[in-house]
């Protein structure tokens, strides 16, 4: 029950605000703090699960299964494991901060828009939470809607064509996904006589090698674009750089870890003898996308924009460490997924304070900032220096790790990653440099107000997390060892298993 | 020979009847005199309905030519509830743009009477005339605006297609008759299995003869020429009845006739309605991606959702056959409510059915646009919605059968159909509207249809469990 | 048997003659006139076939109602139009195709596998016989053909009257 509160509680929260009357928004501040009181509500509900989480075990736990469409074999079945567990808390400790974040810029319409932040977290903790394949793709699909609104409603100039070209790609993915997944319950029923999408069934499904090759494919596919893999990465730099302040969060902080998580959750396990075949070629994917996106990275000169392309150059270290398919890789890759989304959704955050300020984002347009805001460069600061990946924050751990299993499985893609680390402290550096050193360049920003309170509260929780996971990276570690220990082996057996057979 | 009772023909019955009383009130009404047909209607489709429920389980056989079984009486009730919601739209339709109400009302009930002979018919020749009687009363409606050249234009095209098509049709029965010496389903059924190794080219004639006037009936490509056209002229409402009502009669009586009586000869159509289902379905997005009018938009778009029936009529297996009976009503349910939304938006003077004339719909008009967005979002197939478990349902049937291309192409069109419904979204979200023109006020019965109809779309969206057992019962007795 | 082969092939091409001549005759009032001798060629062929009661309906609803109606339509029109109306025939070449086509198709099923004469079920009072089926039988469809006559009706009324 406390799972299925976790995406529950935003999903009534946006059920509620539906009837609230906000004529002319004349009711704007309860909506706010309404809706702040839901995701933080919410934030408990998944620290209540992480105190209950029994770390040792690498089973799923929390697990509901009730039948829903028996028809079909499709359950409502729920349930995480060490995967999954910080994912889904990482989404609800976003969430919060994102809406607070929207209290400066949002000013019309706040009704709906809190409405669809609240369905979309409700749709991104069920994709976490999600051992059925059905109730999976129901909420992946379903994810898309709010998001596509938000960028479309209250995003920049280009939103229309952003949120278009975001929601196209991703469904263009997500639909072969979607006869894959009909495939894989033919299958069950080939094999067993009843259609089942359990996830955990599945598992145990003997596909034939072609046929694994092709569902690989078509589920890789999906979580490739979002990801964002290069060459699939074009949506990513409209869809940030378009969204609102809010929107940029959680789709960098949240939504690109859906594609990885569904590597790690179904491509890789599912299919592991296509795994072996094609990882090798994913891995080169992913170290062309981390040394592209920090080339592009760095000459952009809206800052939002940088933000974007450093995603896809360390979403690239996450699928390396994915495709090495080791204790060090995953772990690691599982850690950079929690990093990045602490560190860019800081990012995005405080390149929308300052946007919101001067209603541009090109860093020509600042400079010297540091005397004028020193609390919001701090802040900056420790963000930027997390995500470049500095010993004693949040984002060393998981490179370094990734690295680690990298090299343990094909050193000679750890030589061009480590081009991307080196490349990552140019063009974050760079731009910090540009836009803080120095002198004030533009008379309008000398008089720039430094944090508000309310942006305090977003800015401060976020940049103790990158601390804390620099300092103690066991904390989050060890809930996900032994279920990481799980897929690593599950993989790797199935691989020798069938490279035995004749 | 036959069972004396008439009780398979009783829902056909009912509304009959209230299309005669329609017809009786309206030749009595006093001039000026405002009456309440389409209440009058809605009591005949509620007791056929309730007929309808009564011969659940009975497989109730009136005059050897008409079965009620259970496949029989959910296309029916789909019908009444496509027939019930139509006449809801309509009272506001009417009133606006001065309709003669007693024609209206009757033609209506009219072209449902035919629509249910045609899913309950075991006869090919009752058939055919269930067939002409909803088309000659759908030709009319097409035209109720007989001041409108476009209208008039619409209908006798529609026409003169439908003549062409019917024709083949009959050409298609006759031969049959001229094979088996009946036109009853079942007598042919055993002729037919019987000659199944035969190899008798007269046979494919005669199936490829029925199976081009059934495409004409449900537009598939390459039949589908006078849809855009059709859909297009008439007015918003009629539009929605016929996308819905006449499809789903047709369909109903395409799959009795191809998956019982020709079921032996599977090997020779299937690959047929397969470049019928992936054409129908292609061409139907991708046409309908250019288009600028919201309804001839949703003409394409309802062209290609016939493409993904077909898909289930290909697959042919139980799946596909339950499949197509929970798409029919899923897609009967959101095209009409989308329709019902175009048509609550005209007015007398202008139609606002361009793409522009949803420009900030948003902020006019809230509550329509959110309707609207549902229907476009269960006709793009998204969840929770009822198209996406239709389309799950419908692509489940293919891919269990071995039709992984055809699913393939299926979800494709339905990411490129998205693309277009999403232009509509653009539109009412997104684009401020350039003059503030206020639409006309909506009726409350009007009203009452749209958010019941949006809410059995989320419902069947969500826990479809209920409908889906009793479209598997429904097939489960026949074919 | 021979007398049998020779009138069908008379009548035959006669219907497809006078068939074509109605399509393609620019005239409007030939075309009807065609159209006649086409109706009464297929009361020819039904009274071959022994369907005496056939031909007879054919020649007095078909030859002689149907024509008679369309020939009052076209004055009438000409006189609302106050032109000549004559017949706009276009893409006659794709037509004669498709046309063909089809024709080729049945035809060469046809004389792969002749279809076997149906046996005459009927007994000696032809007209009777009929009349009972259509009271017994064939009810349903009787009284459907009374529905569908009654929407036509309904619609032919509607298109035709003036405005109030």
């Amino acid at each position: 029950m406390l799972l299925t509160l976790s995406w529950l509680v935003p999903l009534l929260g946006a059920l509620v605000l539906l009837c609230v009357g906000n004529r002319d928004g004349r009711r704007d501040a309860l909506v706010r703090w309404l809706s702040l009181a839901v995701t933080l509500a919410t934030f408990a509900v998944t620290l209540v699960i992480w105190a209950r989480f029994d770390a040792a075990s690498p089973e799923f736990q929390f697990v509901e299964r009730h039948a829903w469409i028996p028809a079909f074999g499709i359950d409502y079945f729920i349930g995480i494991d060490g995967i999954s567990l910080l994912l889904v808390v990482l989404t609800a400790f976003l969430s919060p901060i994102a809406l607070l974040s929207s209290w400066g810029s949002i000013e019309r319409k706040v009704k709906e828009f809190s409405i669809f932040m609240l369905a979309l977290e409700a749709a991104m903790i069920g994709v976490f939470v999600s051992l059925d394949l059905f109730l999976f793709y129901v909420f992946w699909d379903a994810m898309l809607v709010p998001m596509y609104f938000l960028i479309g409603i209250w995003g920049y100039d280009q939103r229309i064509y952003a949120a278009v070209k975001f929601m196209l790609y991703t469904m263009a993915g997500s639909v072969l996904m979607l006869v894959a997944i009909l495939g894989l319950a033919y299958l069950h029923s080939a094999a067993t006589g009843t259609y089942s999408f359990d996830l955990l069934k599945l598992y145990t499904l003997d596909i034939a090698p072609q046929t694994q090759m092709w569902f690989f494919l078509a589920f890789t596919v999906a979580f490739a674009i979002k990801v964002p893999l290069f060459p699939f990465h074009t949506w990513l730099p409209d869809a940030h750089v378009q969204a609102p302040t809010a929107g940029s969060v959680i789709l960098a902080g949240v939504l690109l870890k859906m594609g990885t998580y569904g590597l790690l959750r179904f491509s890789f396990p599912l299919f592991p003898e296509a795994a072996a075949y094609f990882a090798p070629g994913l891995a080169l994917l992913a170290v062309i996308g981390i040394v592209y996106g920090a080339l592009v990275a760095m000459v952009q000169p809206d800052m939002k924009k940088l933000v974007a392309y450093s995603s896809v150059s360390h979403l690239g270290f996450v699928v390396l460490g994915i495709c090495a398919m080791n204790m060090q890789g995953v772990q690691g890759a599982l850690y950079q997924m929690l990093a990045h989304g602490v560190s860019t959704g800081g990012l995005f955050l405080l390149v929308g304070m300052l946007s919101d300020r001067r209603h541009t984002r090109l860093i020509s347009e600042f400079g010297g900032l540091k005397a004028v805001m020193p609390r919001l460069t701090a802040a900056f600061m420790i963000i930027t220096l997390a995500s470049i990946g500095l010993p004693g924050l949040n984002g060393f751990v998981g490179e370094f790790l990734i690295m680690l299993g990298a090299f343990r499985w094909d050193p000679r893609f750890v030589v061009v990653a480590g081009l991307g680390v080196i490349l990552s402290a140019v063009y974050m550096l760079w731009m910090f440099q540009r836009v803080y050193y120095g002198p004030v360049t533009h008379e309008e920003n000398a008089a720039l107000p430094d944090l508000r309170p309310r942006e305090w509260a977003a800015v401060v929780p976020l940049c103790a997390v990158a601390v804390v996971m620099g300092v103690f990276p066991t904390l989050f570690l060890k809930p996900m060892e032994a279920s990481v220990n799980a897929v690593v082996q599950r993989v790797q057996v199935a691989q020798t298993l069938r490279a035995e057979r004749p | 020979m036959f069972s004396s009772g008439i009780d398979a023909v009783v829902p056909m019955l009912c509304v009959t009847l209230a299309a005669l009383a329609v017809m009786g009130a309206e030749a009595f009404r006093a001039r000026g005199e405002q009456l309440p047909l389409g209440g009058l209607g809605v009591v005949g489709l509620v007791g056929a309905a309730i007929s309808a429920v009564l011969l659940w389980n009975r497989n109730a056989v009136s005059f050897g030519v008409v079965v009620a079984d259970n496949f029989g009486l959910f296309v029916t009730l789909v019908l009444l509830l496509v027939a019930l919601l139509t006449i809801m739209f309509s009272s506001t339709v009417v009133r606006r743009d001065g309709l003669p109400a007693g024609e209206y009302y009757a033609l209506v009930l009219f072209a449902t009477a035919g629509m249910i002979m045609m899913a309950t018919a075991n006869d090919l020749l009752v058939v055919f005339i269930a067939l002409e009687i909803l088309s000659i009363a759908v030709y009319v409606l097409t035209g109720i605006r007989r001041d409108d050249s476009r209208a008039i234009e619409a209908a006798f095209k529609y026409f003169l297609l439908g003549a062409f098509s019917s024709a083949f049709f009959l050409y298609g029965i006759a031969f049959t008759y001229g094979l088996a010496g009946s036109t009853r389903l079942d007598r042919v059924g055993t002729y037919m299995a019987a000659q199944s190794m035969s190899g008798n080219p007269l046979i494919l004639v005669a199936l490829g003869l029925l199976l081009v006037g059934f495409a004409f009936k449900i537009s598939a490509v390459p039949f589908h020429m006078w849809t855009p056209d059709a859909y297009e002229g008439a007015p918003a409402v009629v539009t929605g009845f016929m996308s819905t009502g006449v499809k789903a009669a047709a369909f109903a009586a395409f799959a009795r006739v191809f998956l019982s009586v020709f079921e032996p000869f599977s090997g020779e159509w299937a690959p047929l309605v397969w470049l019928l289902a992936a054409a129908t379905m292609i061409l139907g997005t991708v046409v309908g991606v250019a288009q600028s009018n919201l309804k001839r938009m949703l003409a394409y778009s309802s062209i290609a959702h016939g493409g993904y029936l077909l898909v289930g009529l290909v697959a042919a297996n139980q799946v596909g056959k339950a499949a197509i009976l929970f798409y029919l009503l899923a897609y009967a349910v959101t095209n009409l409510a989308a329709f019902g939304v175009i048509a609550l938006l005209g007015t007398r003077e202008a139609a606002n059915d361009e793409l522009r004339d949803y420009a900030g719909l948003w902020h006019t008009r809230p509550a329509l646009a959110a309707l609207m967005t549902v229907c476009l979002l269960s006709l793009g197939g998204l969840p929770p919605t009822a198209g996406f478990i239709g389309k799950w349902y419908i692509f489940s049937a293919a891919v269990s059968a071995g039709y992984y291309g055809l699913a393939v192409i299926g979800v494709l069109t339905s990411v490129v159909s998205v693309f277009f419904y999403l232009r509509v979204v653009v539109m009412m979200y997104m684009t401020d509207r350039p003059a503030a023109i206020a639409p006309p006020p909506v009726s409350a019965v009007a009203m009452a249809a749209l958010v019941a109809s949006i809410a059995a779309i989320i419902a069947l969206g969500i826990l479809p469990t209920p409908v889906l057992d009793f479209a598997a019962q429904s097939i489960a007795t026949i074919f | 048997m021979t007398g049998d082969v020779l009138a069908f092939w008379g009548l035959a091409l006669l219907l497809v003659g006078s068939a074509l001549a109605v399509v393609l005759s620019k005239n409007l009032f030939h075309a009807v006139l065609w159209l006649a001798l086409a109706l009464t060629g297929t009361a020819g062929v039904f009274l071959l076939l022994e369907a005496e009661f056939l031909a007879a309906i054919q020649l007095l609803l078909y030859a002689g109602g149907i024509v008679t109606i369309v020939v009052f339509a076209i004055v009438v029109t000409e006189r609302l139009v106050g032109e000549r109306i004559s017949q706009t025939s276009r893409r006659i070449a794709g037509g004669a195709v498709v046309a063909a086509a089809l024709l080729g198709l049945i035809v060469s099923a046809i004389v792969e596998r002749p279809l076997a004469p149906a046996e005459p079920s009927i007994g000696a009072d032809l007209t009777r016989t009929i009349g009972e089926l259509v009271q017994t039988r064939f009810v349903l469809p009787f009284e459907l053909l009374a529905v569908l006559m009654l929407a036509a009706l309904m619609g032919a009324v509607y298109f035709a009257r003036p405005d109030d």
